[in-house]
């Protein structure tokens, strides 16, 4: 009956297939309990079927690790892929909104301007810069204004001070006094009274040039109460929309 | 476009898998990768380790695939359901085997069981007799000592693929070709089994 292997091999694959037509399978499986030969050949076939489907698993398995570890790779790129994108449209925002905010205000170029903007620092630097010595041409008005400017140049602050008040004790239109009073009171740091002094010479409309309104602005930062800054800002947005003197800082 | 990736539904993946041929592969990934998520699950409730769990996963997926070949899977709970239940009892497997050292309730002897059932009482005694587990350790190790031709075809017999799809798969002329080779590789690891 069932004397070749291969012959054998292909009636057992016909078995399992189910292929095998009624008779035949009966026959197969009578011949099976008597041939010892094909007994072996169904346990080999079965065996070696068992074999090749667990070693087929256990690539299987290996490749559904290699499947997991690269779409978990994917997923955090994609998540990286997201955050950067939302970092960039954060970035761009950021750099639009300033960009937007420091062209209105004209800040974009100014080298004395800090990290933060026009504040504390940049004014403290121009105050240094330009009210360390003042010009004695600058007080060409009256005797008096020209001893106030050499009291100030040669450190005398409280003498330069008392002689501009007393300038605008006896009167109080002298706009060149105002301005040099609130110069010494930023040099004091005595930044309410500058910002008092240089208040007033902003509202002055008959000065041909007037930077009233830019010293209280630097007197403000100085100052640096809350609220200041935002003030000076606004001062400084005026100074550049009306040019008015120093408006060229603020280019 | 990644946000809005459409997921394979179910009867796809179930029809791709039993139409076999060069598909099958990608649609068992789906498949993996569709309920990966029970794994995050598992580590959840059952506490057992993430290698444990996706172990346990891996195999629940080879069983299911093995149930949607073979058209022991009908189709009659939904495929979430059926490998959810495959899954639990491996990881339940696990459980006991952690705390107890009991040997798996729900073995899987890889098909040996289910080819023994197929035969009848009396014929099914005399093979097992002739049958020694270990022995499947033994052919798989001479199995991998096969050439990279006959080891791939008899491990895609092995998963079920049929001939026809084994000669579509190893570009073979016709099925019967690879069915000619696949026996003769079986011929082969049967010599070198008896040495």
């Amino acid at each position: 009956m069932f004397g070749e292997i291969e012959g054998d091999m292909e009636k057992i694959e016909q078995y399992y297939n189910n292929t095998l037509p009624d008779t035949e399978r009966r026959v197969f499986e009578e011949e099976l309990k008597t041939n010892p030969a094909l007994a072996e050949e169904v346990a080999f076939w079965v065996q070696a079927r068992a074999a090749a489907q667990a070693e087929a698993h256990a690539r299987r398995k290996e490749e559904f690790a290699q499947l997991r570890q690269s779409s978990q790779k994917t997923k955090q790129r994609n998540l990286w892929y997201t955050y950067a994108a939302a970092a960039s449209v954060v970035l761009v925002l950021g750099l639009g909104w300033w960009w937007i905010d420091a062209s209105f205000l004209g800040m974009t170029n100014n080298p004395l301007r800090g990290q933060g903007g026009f504040n504390k620092e940049w004014a403290a630097a121009y105050v240094e810069k330009n009210f360390t010595t003042l010009n004695t041409q600058m007080g060409n008005g009256t005797d008096s204004l020209q001893m106030g400017v050499s009291a100030f140049n040669s450190g005398d602050l409280i003498k330069a001070k008392a002689i501009f008040n007393t300038l605008l004790q006896r009167d109080s239109s002298n706009a060149e006094a105002q301005k040099y009073a609130g110069i010494v009171a930023l040099r004091r740091q005595d930044y309410d009274q500058a910002i008092k002094h240089f208040h007033a010479l902003s509202l002055r409309t008959d000065l041909v040039a007037n930077p009233g309104k830019f010293y209280e602005a630097l007197a403000l930062l100085q100052r640096d109460l809350p609220l200041d800054k935002k003030a000076a800002e606004n001062l400084l947005k005026e100074v550049k929309a009306g040019k008015l003197d120093g408006w060229k800082e603020v280019e | 476009m990644l946000f809005f990736a459409k997921k394979t539904s179910d009867s796809d993946i179930i029809h791709q898998i039993r139409a076999g041929g060069t598909q099958r592969r990608l649609y068992e990934n789906k498949l993996y990768e569709k309920f990966h998520y029970f794994v995050r699950e598992a580590l959840f409730k059952h506490k057992i380790s993430e290698d444990e769990a996706e172990s346990a996963y891996s195999d629940a997926i080879l069983g299911v695939i093995d149930h949607i070949v073979s058209g022991r899977f009908e189709g009659r709970s939904e495929l979430k359901t059926y490998l959810y239940q495959i899954f639990t009892n491996k990881c339940v497997d696990i459980i006991r085997k952690n705390t107890t050292n009991k040997a798996e309730v729900h073995h899987n002897s890889v098909g040996l069981d289910d080819a023994l059932a197929w035969l009848p009482d009396e014929a099914q005694s005399v093979v097992r007799r002739l049958i020694v587990e270990s022995e499947i350790e033994t052919l798989r190790a001479h199995l991998r000592t096969l050439g990279d031709k006959c080891r791939e075809m008899i491990m895609a017999w092995g998963e079920g693929y049929s001939d026809e799809e084994i000669a579509q798969i190893m570009q073979y002329n016709t099925a019967a070709v690879a069915k000619t080779s696949r026996q003769r590789c079986l011929e082969k690891l049967k010599e070198i089994w008896k040495k």
